[in-house]
Protein backbone atom coordinates (compact mmCIF):
# COMPACT_ATOMS: atom_id res chain seq x y z
CA UNK A 1 0.00 0.00 0.00
CA UNK A 2 1.06 3.54 -0.60
CA UNK A 3 -0.03 6.33 1.75
CA UNK A 4 0.15 9.80 0.27
CA UNK A 5 -1.41 13.24 0.02
CA UNK A 6 -3.14 14.29 -3.17
CA UNK A 7 -5.26 17.12 -4.53
CA UNK A 8 -4.41 20.81 -4.38
CA UNK A 9 -2.02 22.14 -1.75
CA UNK A 10 -4.82 24.17 -0.12
CA UNK A 11 -7.15 21.19 0.06
CA UNK A 12 -4.70 18.36 0.38
CA UNK A 13 -6.39 14.99 0.97
CA UNK A 14 -4.86 11.96 2.66
CA UNK A 15 -5.24 8.70 0.79
CA UNK A 16 -3.99 5.14 0.80
CA UNK A 17 -3.63 3.36 -2.52
CA UNK A 18 -3.73 -0.43 -2.47
CA UNK A 19 -2.46 -1.84 -5.77
CA UNK A 20 -3.56 -5.31 -6.89
CA UNK A 21 -1.79 -8.03 -4.94
CA UNK A 22 -0.60 -11.26 -6.48
CA UNK A 23 -0.73 -12.17 -10.13
CA UNK A 24 -4.13 -10.79 -11.07
CA UNK A 25 -4.67 -7.22 -12.17
CA UNK A 26 -8.32 -6.84 -13.06
CA UNK A 27 -7.72 -3.38 -14.50
CA UNK A 28 -10.54 -2.20 -12.32
CA UNK A 29 -10.53 0.35 -9.52
CA UNK A 30 -12.60 0.98 -6.43
CA UNK A 31 -12.75 4.20 -4.40
CA UNK A 32 -13.80 3.73 -0.79
CA UNK A 33 -15.88 6.52 0.77
CA UNK A 34 -15.78 6.65 4.55
CA UNK A 35 -18.40 8.05 6.93
CA UNK A 36 -18.03 11.09 9.21
CA UNK A 37 -17.40 11.79 12.90
CA UNK A 38 -17.17 8.85 15.28
CA UNK A 39 -18.43 6.62 12.49
CA UNK A 40 -15.22 7.42 10.65
CA UNK A 41 -13.13 6.53 13.72
CA UNK A 42 -15.07 3.32 14.25
CA UNK A 43 -14.84 2.17 10.64
CA UNK A 44 -11.17 2.89 9.90
CA UNK A 45 -10.11 -0.68 10.54
CA UNK A 46 -13.00 -2.11 8.52
CA UNK A 47 -11.99 0.05 5.56
CA UNK A 48 -8.40 -1.09 5.78
CA UNK A 49 -9.55 -4.67 5.74
CA UNK A 50 -11.95 -4.11 2.87
CA UNK A 51 -9.18 -2.44 0.87
CA UNK A 52 -6.76 -5.29 1.62
CA UNK A 53 -9.23 -7.97 0.57
CA UNK A 54 -10.21 -6.19 -2.63
CA UNK A 55 -6.58 -5.58 -3.60
CA UNK A 56 -5.87 -9.28 -3.05
CA UNK A 57 -8.63 -10.02 -5.54
CA UNK A 58 -6.84 -7.91 -8.12
CA UNK A 59 -8.47 -4.50 -7.73
CA UNK A 60 -6.83 -1.11 -7.51
CA UNK A 61 -8.26 0.48 -4.36
CA UNK A 62 -8.09 4.01 -3.03
CA UNK A 63 -9.39 4.93 0.42
CA UNK A 64 -9.13 8.51 1.53
CA UNK A 65 -10.15 11.04 4.17
CA UNK A 66 -12.59 13.83 3.27
CA UNK A 67 -11.42 17.41 3.71
CA UNK A 68 -11.71 18.27 7.40
CA UNK A 69 -11.54 14.64 8.50
CA UNK A 70 -8.79 12.20 9.45
CA UNK A 71 -5.36 13.22 8.20
CA UNK A 72 -6.65 15.43 5.39
CA UNK A 73 -6.27 19.17 5.57
CA UNK A 74 -8.96 21.30 7.10
CA UNK A 75 -10.54 21.63 10.50
CA UNK A 76 -13.36 19.34 11.58
CA UNK A 77 -15.81 22.23 11.40
CA UNK A 78 -14.94 22.74 7.71
CA UNK A 79 -16.44 19.39 6.75
CA UNK A 80 -19.39 19.86 4.42
CA UNK A 81 -21.47 17.85 1.98
CA UNK A 82 -20.56 20.18 -0.87
CA UNK A 83 -16.83 19.86 -0.23
CA UNK A 84 -17.15 16.08 0.05
CA UNK A 85 -18.65 15.92 -3.43
CA UNK A 86 -15.66 17.94 -4.70
CA UNK A 87 -13.31 15.60 -2.85
CA UNK A 88 -14.95 12.58 -4.42
CA UNK A 89 -14.33 14.02 -7.85
CA UNK A 90 -10.65 14.54 -7.01
CA UNK A 91 -10.33 11.02 -5.56
CA UNK A 92 -11.93 9.36 -8.59
CA UNK A 93 -9.57 11.20 -10.93
CA UNK A 94 -6.61 10.35 -8.71
CA UNK A 95 -7.31 6.63 -8.88
CA UNK A 96 -8.07 6.75 -12.58
CA UNK A 97 -4.78 8.55 -13.27
CA UNK A 98 -2.73 6.39 -10.93
CA UNK A 99 -4.04 3.09 -12.22
CA UNK A 100 -4.72 4.24 -15.78
CA UNK A 101 -8.39 3.32 -15.66
CA UNK A 102 -11.35 4.58 -17.67
CA UNK A 103 -13.91 3.76 -15.01
CA UNK A 104 -14.01 3.02 -11.29
CA UNK A 105 -16.52 1.71 -8.77
CA UNK A 106 -17.39 3.32 -5.45
CA UNK A 107 -18.08 1.74 -2.07
CA UNK A 108 -19.49 4.03 0.59
CA UNK A 109 -20.43 3.45 4.20
CA UNK A 110 -23.18 5.50 5.93
CA UNK A 111 -22.79 9.12 4.77
CA UNK A 112 -19.97 7.95 2.52
CA UNK A 113 -22.58 5.92 0.65
CA UNK A 114 -24.81 8.98 0.32
CA UNK A 115 -21.92 11.02 -1.07
CA UNK A 116 -21.02 8.21 -3.47
CA UNK A 117 -24.55 8.25 -4.91
CA UNK A 118 -24.87 12.03 -5.05
CA UNK A 119 -21.38 12.56 -6.44
CA UNK A 120 -20.94 9.45 -8.54
CA UNK A 121 -24.41 8.30 -9.58
CA UNK A 122 -24.55 10.40 -12.72
CA UNK A 123 -20.91 10.06 -13.78
CA UNK A 124 -19.97 8.19 -16.89
CA UNK A 125 -16.65 7.11 -15.34
CA UNK A 126 -18.39 5.31 -12.45
CA UNK A 127 -19.73 1.86 -13.28
CA UNK A 128 -20.90 0.58 -9.91
CA UNK A 129 -21.80 2.01 -6.52
CA UNK A 130 -22.07 -0.11 -3.40
CA UNK A 131 -24.05 1.46 -0.57
CA UNK A 132 -23.18 -0.05 2.82
CA UNK A 133 -25.62 0.79 5.64
CA UNK A 134 -26.36 4.05 3.79
CA UNK A 135 -27.76 7.20 5.33
CA UNK A 136 -30.95 7.58 3.30
CA UNK A 137 -32.38 10.61 5.05
CA UNK A 138 -30.03 13.32 6.28
CA UNK A 139 -32.88 14.78 8.33
CA UNK A 140 -33.32 11.50 10.14
CA UNK A 141 -29.59 11.23 10.80
CA UNK A 142 -29.60 14.80 12.04
CA UNK A 143 -32.45 14.09 14.43
CA UNK A 144 -30.53 11.17 15.91
CA UNK A 145 -27.36 13.25 16.26
CA UNK A 146 -28.97 16.31 17.77
CA UNK A 147 -31.41 14.44 20.00
CA UNK A 148 -33.52 16.71 22.16
CA UNK A 149 -31.08 19.60 22.01
CA UNK A 150 -32.36 22.73 20.34
CA UNK A 151 -29.31 24.57 19.02
CA UNK A 152 -29.56 28.17 17.90
CA UNK A 153 -29.44 28.56 14.13
CA UNK A 154 -25.88 29.92 14.34
CA UNK A 155 -24.63 27.50 16.97
CA UNK A 156 -22.09 24.74 16.44
CA UNK A 157 -22.78 21.80 18.69
CA UNK A 158 -20.62 18.82 19.54
CA UNK A 159 -21.75 15.33 18.60
CA UNK A 160 -19.70 12.49 20.05
CA UNK A 161 -16.52 14.54 19.91
CA UNK A 162 -16.98 16.27 16.56
CA UNK A 163 -18.51 19.62 15.66
CA UNK A 164 -21.84 19.80 13.87
CA UNK A 165 -22.00 23.25 12.34
CA UNK A 166 -25.10 25.15 11.19
CA UNK A 167 -23.94 24.60 7.61
CA UNK A 168 -23.66 20.84 8.11
CA UNK A 169 -27.10 20.73 9.71
CA UNK A 170 -28.53 22.70 6.85
CA UNK A 171 -26.92 20.44 4.25
CA UNK A 172 -27.87 17.24 6.03
CA UNK A 173 -31.48 18.28 6.43
CA UNK A 174 -31.77 18.51 2.64
CA UNK A 175 -30.08 15.19 1.89
CA UNK A 176 -32.42 12.45 0.78
CA UNK A 177 -31.35 9.48 -1.34
CA UNK A 178 -35.00 8.75 -2.04
CA UNK A 179 -35.11 11.92 -4.12
CA UNK A 180 -32.11 10.90 -6.19
CA UNK A 181 -33.09 10.70 -9.83
CA UNK A 182 -30.20 11.75 -12.07
CA UNK A 183 -28.38 8.52 -12.70
CA UNK A 184 -26.37 7.07 -15.54
CA UNK A 185 -25.55 3.47 -16.39
CA UNK A 186 -24.40 2.67 -12.88
CA UNK A 187 -25.10 -0.59 -11.09
CA UNK A 188 -26.30 0.13 -7.59
CA UNK A 189 -25.95 -2.46 -4.83
CA UNK A 190 -27.24 -1.88 -1.33
CA UNK A 191 -25.86 -3.94 1.56
CA UNK A 192 -27.46 -3.48 4.96
CA UNK A 193 -26.62 -5.09 8.26
CA UNK A 194 -30.21 -4.83 9.44
CA UNK A 195 -33.58 -3.80 8.05
CA UNK A 196 -35.06 -0.41 8.80
CA UNK A 197 -37.99 1.70 7.65
CA UNK A 198 -35.44 4.00 6.02
CA UNK A 199 -34.31 1.22 3.70
CA UNK A 200 -37.90 0.29 2.90
CA UNK A 201 -38.47 3.89 1.83
CA UNK A 202 -35.35 3.84 -0.31
CA UNK A 203 -36.43 0.66 -2.08
CA UNK A 204 -39.87 2.06 -2.80
CA UNK A 205 -38.60 5.40 -4.02
CA UNK A 206 -35.93 3.92 -6.26
CA UNK A 207 -38.32 1.38 -7.77
CA UNK A 208 -40.75 4.20 -8.45
CA UNK A 209 -37.96 6.21 -10.10
CA UNK A 210 -36.86 3.23 -12.16
CA UNK A 211 -33.41 3.07 -10.63
CA UNK A 212 -32.05 -0.47 -10.99
CA UNK A 213 -30.46 -1.81 -7.82
CA UNK A 214 -29.71 -4.97 -5.92
CA UNK A 215 -30.50 -5.19 -2.25
CA UNK A 216 -28.93 -7.57 0.27
CA UNK A 217 -29.28 -7.91 3.97
CA UNK A 218 -26.22 -9.45 5.59
CA UNK A 219 -26.77 -9.76 9.34
CA UNK A 220 -23.78 -8.13 11.02
CA UNK A 221 -22.86 -5.49 13.55
CA UNK A 222 -24.02 -2.10 12.29
CA UNK A 223 -24.00 0.17 15.32
CA UNK A 224 -21.64 2.69 13.75
CA UNK A 225 -22.57 5.81 15.62
CA UNK A 226 -21.44 4.86 19.08
CA UNK A 227 -18.54 5.81 21.24
CA UNK A 228 -17.02 4.29 24.34
CA UNK A 229 -13.88 4.83 26.35
CA UNK A 230 -11.75 3.22 23.70
CA UNK A 231 -13.31 4.52 20.50
CA UNK A 232 -13.45 0.85 19.64
CA UNK A 233 -13.62 -0.42 16.11
CA UNK A 234 -16.30 -2.34 14.29
CA UNK A 235 -15.25 -4.89 11.69
CA UNK A 236 -18.30 -6.76 10.39
CA UNK A 237 -16.57 -9.61 8.63
CA UNK A 238 -19.65 -11.09 7.03
CA UNK A 239 -20.69 -7.89 5.36
CA UNK A 240 -17.19 -6.99 4.22
CA UNK A 241 -16.87 -10.47 2.77
CA UNK A 242 -20.20 -10.13 0.96
CA UNK A 243 -19.14 -6.85 -0.65
CA UNK A 244 -15.84 -8.36 -1.81
CA UNK A 245 -17.61 -11.41 -3.21
CA UNK A 246 -20.11 -9.22 -5.06
CA UNK A 247 -17.24 -7.60 -6.92
CA UNK A 248 -15.52 -10.87 -7.69
CA UNK A 249 -18.70 -12.56 -8.91
CA UNK A 250 -20.06 -9.74 -10.99
CA UNK A 251 -17.13 -7.46 -11.56
CA UNK A 252 -14.40 -6.98 -14.09
CA UNK A 253 -12.26 -10.00 -14.86
CA UNK B 1 1.33 24.13 7.19
CA UNK B 2 3.31 21.26 5.74
CA UNK B 3 2.35 17.67 6.41
CA UNK B 4 3.77 14.61 4.77
CA UNK B 5 3.54 10.87 5.03
CA UNK B 6 6.62 9.21 6.48
CA UNK B 7 7.51 5.52 6.50
CA UNK B 8 10.08 4.49 9.05
CA UNK B 9 11.23 1.69 11.32
CA UNK B 10 12.46 -1.72 10.32
CA UNK B 11 11.62 -2.22 6.67
CA UNK B 12 10.01 1.24 6.65
CA UNK B 13 6.85 -0.47 7.78
CA UNK B 14 5.50 2.11 10.21
CA UNK B 15 3.20 4.80 8.84
CA UNK B 16 3.10 8.30 10.25
CA UNK B 17 2.32 11.90 9.39
CA UNK B 18 5.00 14.47 10.06
CA UNK B 19 3.83 18.03 10.61
CA UNK B 20 6.68 20.48 10.20
CA UNK B 21 7.00 23.55 12.37
CA UNK B 22 5.71 26.58 10.48
CA UNK B 23 8.88 28.50 11.27
CA UNK B 24 12.17 26.68 10.87
CA UNK B 25 12.58 24.59 13.99
CA UNK B 26 15.74 25.24 15.96
CA UNK B 27 17.58 22.20 17.24
CA UNK B 28 17.02 23.49 20.76
CA UNK B 29 13.34 22.75 20.55
CA UNK B 30 12.19 19.20 21.09
CA UNK B 31 10.25 17.34 18.46
CA UNK B 32 6.93 15.93 19.58
CA UNK B 33 5.81 12.32 19.14
CA UNK B 34 2.09 11.61 19.45
CA UNK B 35 1.49 8.05 20.60
CA UNK B 36 -1.53 5.87 19.73
CA UNK B 37 -4.06 5.23 22.44
CA UNK B 38 -5.68 1.83 22.38
CA UNK B 39 -6.62 0.80 18.87
CA UNK B 40 -7.39 4.33 17.70
CA UNK B 41 -5.29 5.17 14.69
CA UNK B 42 -2.87 8.07 14.62
CA UNK B 43 -5.46 10.86 14.23
CA UNK B 44 -6.21 10.32 17.91
CA UNK B 45 -9.46 10.28 19.84
CA UNK B 46 -11.88 12.74 18.24
CA UNK B 47 -9.03 13.77 15.88
CA UNK B 48 -7.18 15.41 18.74
CA UNK B 49 -3.72 14.39 17.52
CA UNK B 50 -4.32 16.15 14.21
CA UNK B 51 -5.41 19.35 15.91
CA UNK B 52 -2.59 19.15 18.41
CA UNK B 53 0.02 18.53 15.71
CA UNK B 54 -1.12 21.50 13.65
CA UNK B 55 -1.35 23.82 16.66
CA UNK B 56 2.13 22.77 17.80
CA UNK B 57 3.48 23.44 14.31
CA UNK B 58 2.12 26.98 14.56
CA UNK B 59 4.07 27.37 17.78
CA UNK B 60 7.27 26.12 16.19
CA UNK B 61 7.30 22.44 17.15
CA UNK B 62 7.46 19.65 14.59
CA UNK B 63 5.47 16.53 15.38
CA UNK B 64 5.14 12.98 14.22
CA UNK B 65 1.90 11.09 14.78
CA UNK B 66 2.16 7.45 13.80
CA UNK B 67 0.61 4.03 14.08
CA UNK B 68 2.15 1.26 16.14
CA UNK B 69 2.49 -1.95 14.18
CA UNK B 70 -0.87 -3.68 13.96
CA UNK B 71 -2.79 -0.45 14.51
CA UNK B 72 -4.12 1.99 11.91
CA UNK B 73 -2.15 1.67 8.70
CA UNK B 74 0.99 0.01 10.06
CA UNK B 75 1.23 -3.74 9.40
CA UNK B 76 1.58 -6.35 12.11
CA UNK B 77 5.11 -7.19 13.29
CA UNK B 78 6.41 -10.62 12.52
CA UNK B 79 8.75 -11.00 15.49
CA UNK B 80 8.12 -12.25 19.00
CA UNK B 81 8.17 -8.92 20.83
CA UNK B 82 5.24 -8.30 23.15
CA UNK B 83 3.37 -5.03 22.67
CA UNK B 84 5.07 -3.26 25.59
CA UNK B 85 8.47 -3.97 24.01
CA UNK B 86 7.60 -3.23 20.40
CA UNK B 87 5.78 -0.02 21.33
CA UNK B 88 8.85 1.38 23.09
CA UNK B 89 11.08 0.35 20.20
CA UNK B 90 8.72 1.99 17.71
CA UNK B 91 8.53 5.22 19.71
CA UNK B 92 12.33 5.30 19.57
CA UNK B 93 12.20 4.72 15.83
CA UNK B 94 9.74 7.60 15.55
CA UNK B 95 12.20 9.83 17.39
CA UNK B 96 14.99 8.69 15.06
CA UNK B 97 12.83 9.53 12.05
CA UNK B 98 11.76 12.98 13.21
CA UNK B 99 15.27 13.80 14.44
CA UNK B 100 16.84 12.79 11.14
CA UNK B 101 14.34 14.94 9.30
CA UNK B 102 14.46 18.16 11.28
CA UNK B 103 17.51 17.92 13.50
CA UNK B 104 15.66 17.62 16.80
CA UNK B 105 17.88 16.02 19.43
CA UNK B 106 15.32 15.93 22.21
CA UNK B 107 11.68 14.92 22.27
CA UNK B 108 8.41 15.27 24.10
CA UNK B 109 6.09 12.27 24.03
CA UNK B 110 2.34 12.66 24.39
CA UNK B 111 -0.32 10.01 24.72
CA UNK B 112 -3.66 9.08 26.23
CA UNK B 113 -4.25 6.03 28.44
CA UNK B 114 -2.20 3.16 26.95
CA UNK B 115 -0.42 5.83 24.90
CA UNK B 116 0.59 7.51 28.16
CA UNK B 117 1.79 4.17 29.52
CA UNK B 118 3.97 3.52 26.47
CA UNK B 119 5.31 7.08 26.45
CA UNK B 120 6.34 6.68 30.07
CA UNK B 121 8.07 3.38 29.32
CA UNK B 122 9.96 4.89 26.41
CA UNK B 123 11.11 7.80 28.56
CA UNK B 124 12.62 5.30 30.98
CA UNK B 125 14.97 3.89 28.40
CA UNK B 126 15.71 6.85 26.17
CA UNK B 127 17.44 9.95 27.49
CA UNK B 128 16.37 11.98 24.48
CA UNK B 129 12.93 12.28 26.07
CA UNK B 130 12.81 15.59 27.95
CA UNK B 131 9.09 15.90 28.44
CA UNK B 132 5.94 13.80 28.79
CA UNK B 133 2.40 14.98 28.16
CA UNK B 134 0.31 12.22 29.72
CA UNK B 135 -3.47 12.08 29.49
CA UNK B 136 -5.11 9.82 32.06
CA UNK B 137 -1.88 8.11 33.09
CA UNK B 138 -1.79 5.63 35.96
CA UNK B 139 -2.25 7.13 39.40
CA UNK B 140 -3.03 5.82 42.86
CA UNK B 141 -5.79 6.58 45.32
CA UNK B 142 -5.04 8.60 48.42
CA UNK B 143 -6.95 8.95 51.72
CA UNK B 144 -8.32 12.23 50.40
CA UNK B 145 -9.50 10.47 47.24
CA UNK B 146 -11.56 8.12 49.38
CA UNK B 147 -12.83 10.95 51.53
CA UNK B 148 -13.88 12.93 48.48
CA UNK B 149 -15.53 9.95 46.90
CA UNK B 150 -17.22 8.41 49.89
CA UNK B 151 -17.33 11.22 52.46
CA UNK B 152 -20.64 12.67 51.35
CA UNK B 153 -22.12 9.21 51.19
CA UNK B 154 -20.89 8.35 54.66
CA UNK B 155 -23.10 11.15 55.93
CA UNK B 156 -26.06 9.59 54.19
CA UNK B 157 -27.81 6.85 56.13
CA UNK B 158 -29.19 5.24 53.01
CA UNK B 159 -25.72 4.75 51.61
CA UNK B 160 -24.91 2.36 54.45
CA UNK B 161 -27.45 -0.06 53.16
CA UNK B 162 -25.49 -0.53 49.94
CA UNK B 163 -22.58 -2.79 49.47
CA UNK B 164 -19.33 -1.05 50.33
CA UNK B 165 -16.83 -3.69 49.56
CA UNK B 166 -17.62 -3.91 45.87
CA UNK B 167 -16.60 -0.32 45.35
CA UNK B 168 -12.94 -0.95 46.00
CA UNK B 169 -11.75 -2.54 42.78
CA UNK B 170 -8.29 -3.73 41.95
CA UNK B 171 -5.75 -1.52 40.22
CA UNK B 172 -6.32 -3.38 36.97
CA UNK B 173 -7.77 -0.85 34.60
CA UNK B 174 -10.67 -1.68 32.32
CA UNK B 175 -9.01 0.36 29.58
CA UNK B 176 -7.30 -2.57 27.98
CA UNK B 177 -7.42 -2.94 24.24
CA UNK B 178 -11.00 -3.88 23.51
CA UNK B 179 -12.22 -6.81 21.53
CA UNK B 180 -13.29 -5.95 18.03
CA UNK B 181 -16.98 -6.53 17.43
CA UNK B 182 -16.32 -9.52 15.24
CA UNK B 183 -13.35 -11.78 15.32
CA UNK B 184 -10.85 -10.87 12.65
CA UNK B 185 -9.44 -13.78 10.77
CA UNK B 186 -7.01 -11.78 8.69
CA UNK B 187 -3.45 -12.19 9.91
CA UNK B 188 -2.52 -8.77 8.57
CA UNK B 189 -5.09 -7.25 10.85
CA UNK B 190 -4.19 -8.96 14.09
CA UNK B 191 -4.39 -6.58 17.00
CA UNK B 192 -1.54 -6.25 19.45
CA UNK B 193 -2.47 -7.47 22.90
CA UNK B 194 -2.31 -5.07 25.81
CA UNK B 195 -3.99 -5.30 29.18
CA UNK B 196 -3.60 -2.12 31.15
CA UNK B 197 -2.30 -2.89 34.60
CA UNK B 198 -0.84 -0.17 36.76
CA UNK B 199 2.70 -0.80 38.00
CA UNK B 200 3.02 -1.12 41.75
CA UNK B 201 3.24 2.21 43.49
CA UNK B 202 6.82 1.46 44.51
CA UNK B 203 7.81 0.72 40.92
CA UNK B 204 6.08 3.84 39.68
CA UNK B 205 7.84 5.97 42.31
CA UNK B 206 11.23 4.55 41.44
CA UNK B 207 10.68 5.10 37.71
CA UNK B 208 9.43 8.63 38.24
CA UNK B 209 12.34 9.47 40.53
CA UNK B 210 14.77 8.42 37.80
CA UNK B 211 13.02 10.70 35.31
CA UNK B 212 13.02 13.63 37.71
CA UNK B 213 16.76 13.25 38.20
CA UNK B 214 17.05 13.78 34.44
CA UNK B 215 15.07 16.99 34.88
CA UNK B 216 12.27 15.67 32.69
CA UNK B 217 9.20 17.92 32.51
CA UNK B 218 5.83 16.33 33.10
CA UNK B 219 2.33 17.46 32.22
CA UNK B 220 -0.47 15.21 33.45
CA UNK B 221 -4.07 15.84 32.48
CA UNK B 222 -6.77 13.76 34.10
CA UNK B 223 -10.32 13.44 32.85
CA UNK B 224 -13.43 12.65 34.80
CA UNK B 225 -13.44 9.40 32.86
CA UNK B 226 -10.82 7.97 35.20
CA UNK B 227 -12.74 8.79 38.35
CA UNK B 228 -12.30 5.29 39.72
CA UNK B 229 -8.67 6.23 40.26
CA UNK B 230 -8.51 10.02 40.39
CA UNK B 231 -10.89 12.69 41.65
CA UNK B 232 -9.04 15.88 42.67
CA UNK B 233 -6.37 18.11 41.18
CA UNK B 234 -3.15 17.58 43.05
CA UNK B 235 -3.67 13.86 43.65
CA UNK B 236 -0.80 12.84 41.37
CA UNK B 237 1.48 15.39 43.04
CA UNK B 238 0.42 14.14 46.43
CA UNK B 239 1.09 10.50 45.56
CA UNK B 240 4.52 11.15 44.09
CA UNK B 241 5.65 14.04 46.28
CA UNK B 242 8.78 12.16 47.30
CA UNK B 243 10.05 11.72 43.75
CA UNK B 244 11.35 15.26 43.34
CA UNK B 245 8.70 16.38 40.87
CA UNK B 246 8.17 19.81 42.43
CA UNK B 247 8.76 22.45 39.78
CA UNK B 248 8.66 19.82 37.04
CA UNK B 249 5.00 18.85 37.11
CA UNK B 250 1.93 20.52 35.68
CA UNK B 251 -1.17 18.69 36.82
CA UNK B 252 -4.62 19.49 35.51
CA UNK B 253 -7.97 17.88 36.29
CA UNK B 254 -10.85 18.19 33.84
CA UNK B 255 -13.66 16.54 35.81
CA UNK B 256 -16.28 17.26 33.15
CA UNK B 257 -14.30 15.54 30.42
CA UNK B 258 -14.79 11.88 29.58
CA UNK B 259 -11.86 9.57 28.90
CA UNK B 260 -11.58 10.43 25.20
CA UNK B 261 -12.52 14.11 25.54
CA UNK B 262 -15.65 14.07 23.40
CA UNK B 263 -16.88 17.44 24.71
CA UNK B 264 -15.71 20.26 22.42
CA UNK B 265 -15.13 22.68 25.31
CA UNK B 266 -13.05 20.10 27.14
CA UNK B 267 -11.04 19.52 23.96
CA UNK B 268 -10.21 23.23 23.82
CA UNK B 269 -9.14 23.21 27.47
CA UNK B 270 -6.93 20.22 26.85
CA UNK B 271 -5.26 21.74 23.80
CA UNK B 272 -4.78 25.01 25.66
CA UNK B 273 -3.11 23.18 28.56
CA UNK B 274 -0.74 21.19 26.36
CA UNK B 275 0.19 24.12 24.11
CA UNK B 276 0.73 26.43 27.06
CA UNK B 277 2.91 23.86 28.78
CA UNK B 278 4.98 23.28 25.64
CA UNK B 279 5.56 26.99 25.15
CA UNK B 280 6.38 27.56 28.78
CA UNK B 281 8.81 24.66 29.09
CA UNK B 282 10.34 24.27 25.66
CA UNK B 283 10.12 27.56 23.79
CA UNK B 284 13.17 29.69 24.65
CA UNK B 285 11.60 32.84 23.16
CA UNK B 286 8.44 32.36 25.19
CA UNK B 287 10.48 31.93 28.36
CA UNK B 288 12.44 35.07 27.54
CA UNK B 289 9.22 37.01 26.97
CA UNK B 290 7.86 35.84 30.30
CA UNK B 291 11.10 36.79 32.05
CA UNK B 292 10.97 40.22 30.46
CA UNK B 293 7.34 40.83 31.34
CA UNK B 294 7.98 39.69 34.91
CA UNK B 295 10.89 42.10 35.04
CA UNK B 296 8.67 44.90 33.66
CA UNK B 297 6.07 44.15 36.31
CA UNK B 298 8.72 44.36 39.01
CA UNK B 299 10.04 47.65 37.63
CA UNK B 300 6.53 49.07 37.33
CA UNK B 301 5.86 48.03 40.92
Amino acid sequence: MNAFFFGSSERSLFGVYHPPQGKTDRKAGIVLCCPMGQEYMRSHRAFRQLANLLSRKGYHVLRFDWFGTGDSMGGSSEFSVRSCLDDLDVAIMELRDNAELEQVSLVGLRLGASFAVLGGGARSDVDRIVLWDPVVSGARLLASLVGDRQPRSDETIGVLGFPLTPMMRNELSGLNLGDFSEFSAVDFSVFVSDESSEYETLKQEWRRAGIPFEYSRVPAAGNWNEVDNFGSALVPQELIGAIVESFVEGGAQ
Amino acid sequence: MRERVVRFGKGASLVGIQTDAVSAQSEERPGVILVNSGILHRVGACRLHVRLARALAEKGFSTLRFDFSGIGDSPVRRDDLVFEESAVLEIQEAMDSLGASNGARTFVLMGLCSGADMAFRAAQVDARVVGLGLLDPWVYRTPFYYWKRYGPRLMSASAWTESFQARFGSSRDPNSFPQIANEENDQELELPTYVREFPTRQEAEADLRRLMKRNLQLCCVFSGGQSEHYNYEGQFRSVFRATGLEGRLKEIFQPSADHIFTDLVEQEKLLCTLLGWMSCQFDPSSREEMRMSASEVRQAG
